[in-house]
């Protein structure tokens, strides 16, 4: 297990260098650049300033020799700077992951249960009515995405309804309040969420439809027990095994999601950063972005993996 | 199962209920920003201006009503050298939010600051006319010589020549920084210094709180000069996008709505106009010609005839009255101010027919496309770029639109690797303003554009200030302008922009503004504006 999880790392280490340089040449292609991204027409700046730029963020070195020096910054743990207000990267991200951490975390959750209890529902009382409307709008959540389903919460909700703020994460210039907070949660959690719950529940059904027909379900029946216990234990943990794999490859889509959903909702997290340093060519920022959720889309996917093994004790690694 | 949701009922029906009725304090004025680029810091980005307006400010102010200027830190000043040397009496007994007293020493220090090389400000040129400045940017002097502290309250500036409209038209894009806070600062550290997320001014409100793509809190300064100010605070909420600012102005979450980026979108318009507590200026003119930009180092546009034909291939009122729903006013030169467009210009009305001969005299090649770049991107613009494209397919000009973005804009016209475009500049202030557009050998936008004529009447224009005698030099340039056509006019944008009510001054303001006047603080009055009882 642990040469297992020593393995798993070592071998992270290449495939993020391979990110980190595909990601770098791709910011390179893009046409302008971070001094050009500053112009305004109200402005026209000279050559000699737009030189002069170039040389203090180093973009008039060769790429290689602007990836070698970003790469040496990562060994010595520094993200370095933003080319646009000279900030360390890697206090930006701290300073920003949490919110989007708050919610893609509360959109998964949310997501999951709601999704394999629907799933569950779903596949006890299959071809049924209730199948078939849950089926219905299972189809209809994977459908829509979730740039959408966010504009039509906002309409409905924030709009129409008026229950719920537009979008922000707090209410600007009061005191913070889990409450407060929470009120804007809401949509964007509820637009991320609501897609990935349709997709769980088709896995629960499906999984959980699987494990209805296995002998061990008959024998339980046999033995007398109640039918919510058999469903619950031995039903339900069983169809889980399944979705954990779902979970954890639902983290890379998440934050796929999140880069629109922030922008939707002005939410200030790691999303909404990512945009910006894309318009703005701001590459030391773009890199930190990557960086970043690659290792924790790396560690989610490990994490499915051990969970695997605690969860199914025929798989095992050696 | 069922019982936990039902248990969570009375949960979720609490926390909905809570949002209904906000008790606001004394009096919050909320303005949406549309930008995050407030770190950066004035000397590098005016995005975030209305900044400069409350915390920092400026010696003057162009006022909200167009006409001139408001004299701000600077009390009063004359020129006796008809525009040379200039000198402002400051205001006395100004101080600073943290207490220190505001003197002369801020102003020679925040002009040099604008103009040193080492700072790297793209609105240092806005000091080009100050004496000694070429040597203080070549590095042969250490500091603009032509910027004297006379005494305490009294700062000299002489110029290399008479400018009589360098108040009015350069002075006003400059803000006073506190030399003794960031006399500290090494030049080269200025841009993203942690001053501008905490900054220090003369203002009627006082920095409180910056929250990244959040918010920036300002709190009412009571020992303003002009009058305490009647709000209790401003908060500036920060949106990325216009959608949000939207929603937000419908939901009463801000009060005002950004116009830096686009006003309110033609869809959006019936239904804001719906609501009573919103004040909607549908004509708001955005002071923005827009045209089609040609190459002209391109040997496909160097006869006019091509370009006319362009002008009448497109039916620009039919654009104007379907795509745009009446949010533009037909132009056919480059000044959106009424007062420099001569009455006689040629109104190139839509004419296929002519097009189609014009462009055959001129030997047009139908068979080769046009590349064509742009870069608004919203519906309404993606939507006019479609029918041009259209109009000019008509006539046999088959233009392939490459949508950029600003980056990638700049690049192509350093380059000069495009044939044509799509685009717009805001010049609201002045007719002046129009110049990078069609001065000889004007980087990037005048795209090999020279007729010494008009250099001479730009010249011209700003030899005075008085605008009777102004309006004729840029009459006869907007003349020219029409004829040569080195851009395609189209028409002036107009921008349609909505406040809430609840904020009595605000909407009153904005309907005396002729135009949007980009990029620069404006006087409006703040400190009298109040919430509505």
């Amino acid at each position: 297990m642990l040469s297992y999880l020593l393995r798993k790392l070592l071998l992270s280490i290449p495939v993020l260098f391979g990110v980190t340089v595909i990601v770098f040449a791709i910011a390179h292609a893009m046409p302008g650049d971070a001094v050009l991204a500053m112009i305004t027409a109200e402005a026209p700046s000279s050559e000699e300033l737009i030189a002069m730029r170039r040389g203090e963020l180093g973009l008039d070195q060769p790429v290689y020799i602007q990836y070698l020096h970003w790469i040496g910054q990562i060994l010595h743990g520094n993200l370095g700077r933003s080319f646009v207000n000279g900030r360390s990267v890697g206090d930006i991200i701290v300073e920003r992951l949490p919110m989007t951490l708050e919610l893609m975390g509360v959109a998964l959750l949310v997501a999951f249960v709601i999704g394999t209890t629907l799933g569950v529902i779903s596949a006890l009382r299959q071809y049924k009515l209730t199948d078939y409307s849950l089926t219905l709008a299972g189809f209809v959540g994977v459908s829509i995405p979730d740039f959408f389903m966010g504009l039509l919460l906002v309409y409905v909700f924030a709009l129409e309804l008026r229950w719920l703020p537009s979008s922000g994460i707090s209410t600007a210039g009061e005191n913070f309040s889990l409450l407060d907070n929470l009120r804007h949660l809401v949509l964007p959690a509820a637009a991320l969420a609501l897609f990935r719950a349709a997709i769980f529940m088709r896995y629960a059904r499906a999984g959980m439809l699987e494990v209805l027909n296995q002998s061990y379900m008959r024998t339980a029946k046999a033995k007398g027990l109640k039918p919510r216990t058999i469903t619950l234990r031995h039903g339900l943990r069983n169809a889980l095994i399944p979705l954990v794999t779902v979970f954890g490859l639902a983290l890379p889509t998440l934050f796929g999601g999140s880069v629109v959903i922030e922008t939707i909702f002005q939410w200030p997290g790691i999303g909404l950063m990512f945009i910006d340093s894309v318009v703005n060519r701001d590459s030391p920022v773009i890199m930190g972005y990557v960086l970043i959720t690659a290792i924790i889309v790396m560690l989610a996917n490990l994490g499915t993996d051990l969970a695997y093994s605690v969860l199914d004790p025929r798989v095992s690694y050696d | 199962m069922r019982r936990f949701l039902i248990s969570l009922l009375p949960a979720l029906a609490l926390m909905l209920a809570a949002g209904a009725v906000k008790a606001e304090g004394g009096g919050t004025f909320r303005s949406a920003m549309r930008t995050g680029c407030i770190e950066m810091g004035t000397l590098h980005t005016t995005c975030g201006h209305r900044l400069d307006e409350t915390v920092l400010q400026g010696l003057v102010h162009i006022k909200w009503t167009g006409d001139g200027v408001q004299p701000m830190l600077a009390e009063s000043w004359k020129t006796a050298d008809g525009g040379k040397t200039y000198v402002f009496n400051l205001r006395h007994g100004v101080k600073w939010h943290d207490g220190t007293p505001f003197t002369a020493k801020d102003v020679v220090f925040s002009l040099n600051l604008y103009a040193n090389p080492k700072v790297g400000s793209p609105w240092a040129q806005k000091l080009s006319a100050v004496a000694g400045y070429k040597a203080f940017q070549d590095g042969s002097a250490t500091s603009l010589a032509g910027v004297k502290a006379l005494d305490d309250a009294t700062v000299q500036i002489e110029l290399d020549s008479a400018k009589p409209l360098w108040v009015e038209l350069q002075l006003i894009a400059i803000s006073i920084f506190p030399e003794h806070i960031l006399g500290k600062v090494a030049p080269a550290d200025v841009k993203g210094n942690a001053f501008w997320v905490n900054r220090v001014g003369t203002g009627p409100f006082i920095w409180k709180k910056y929250e990244s793509d959040q918010y920036v809190e300002v709190d009412r300064n009571p020992d303003y000069f002009l009058g305490a100010p009647k709000l209790d605070r401003i908060i500036y909420q920060i949106y990325k996008d216009v959608p949000p600012i939207i929603a937000a102005l419908e939901t009463q979450e801000v009060d005002a709505m950004s116009y830096e980026g686009g006003g309110v979108p033609i869809s959006e318009l019936p239904r804001l106009q719906k609501l009573d507590y919103l004040t909607v200026l549908p004509k708001f003119s955005a002071g923005l010609p827009t045209y089609l930009q040609f190459n002209l180092e391109n040997k496909r546009f160097a006869d006019v005839r091509v370009r006319q034909a362009m002008l009448y291939a497109i039916d620009r009122k039919a654009i104007i009255d379907t795509v745009k729903q009446g949010a533009g006013e037909l132009l056919n030169t480059l000044f959106p101010q009424d007062w420099a467009r001569a009455k006689d210009l040629e109104p190139y009305d839509y004419n296929p027919d002519k097009a189609k001969q014009l462009l055959t005299d001129a030997g047009w090649d139908a068979s080769q496309p046009v590349d064509f770049i742009y870069y608004y991107s919203d519906q309404m613009n993606v939507d006019t770029v479609t029918a041009i494209q259209s109009y000019l397919a008509a006539v046999g000009v088959n233009i392939q639109p490459r949508l950029l973005d600003p980056a990638a804009i700049n690049q192509v016209y350093a380059d000069g690797s495009f044939q044509m475009g799509f685009f717009a500049q805001g010049m609201g202030l002045d007719p002046s303003l129009g110049s990078p557009l069609v001065v000889c050998g004007a980087k990037p936008l005048a795209m090999g554009y020279c007729n010494p004529k008009v250099d001479e009447l730009f010249n011209k224009g700003l030899e005075s200030n008085d605008r009777a005698t102004r309006a004729a030099s840029y009459q006869e340039a907007s003349r020219i302008l029409n004829q040569d056509l080195p851009k395609a006019w189209l028409w002036n944008e107009v921008r349609p922009l909505a406040f809430n009510n609840r904020i009595v001054g605000l909407a009153q303001h904005f309907k005396q503004q002729p135009l949007v006047i980009f990029n620069h603080p404006v006087y409006n009055e703040v400190e009298k504006w109040e919430v509505a009882k």
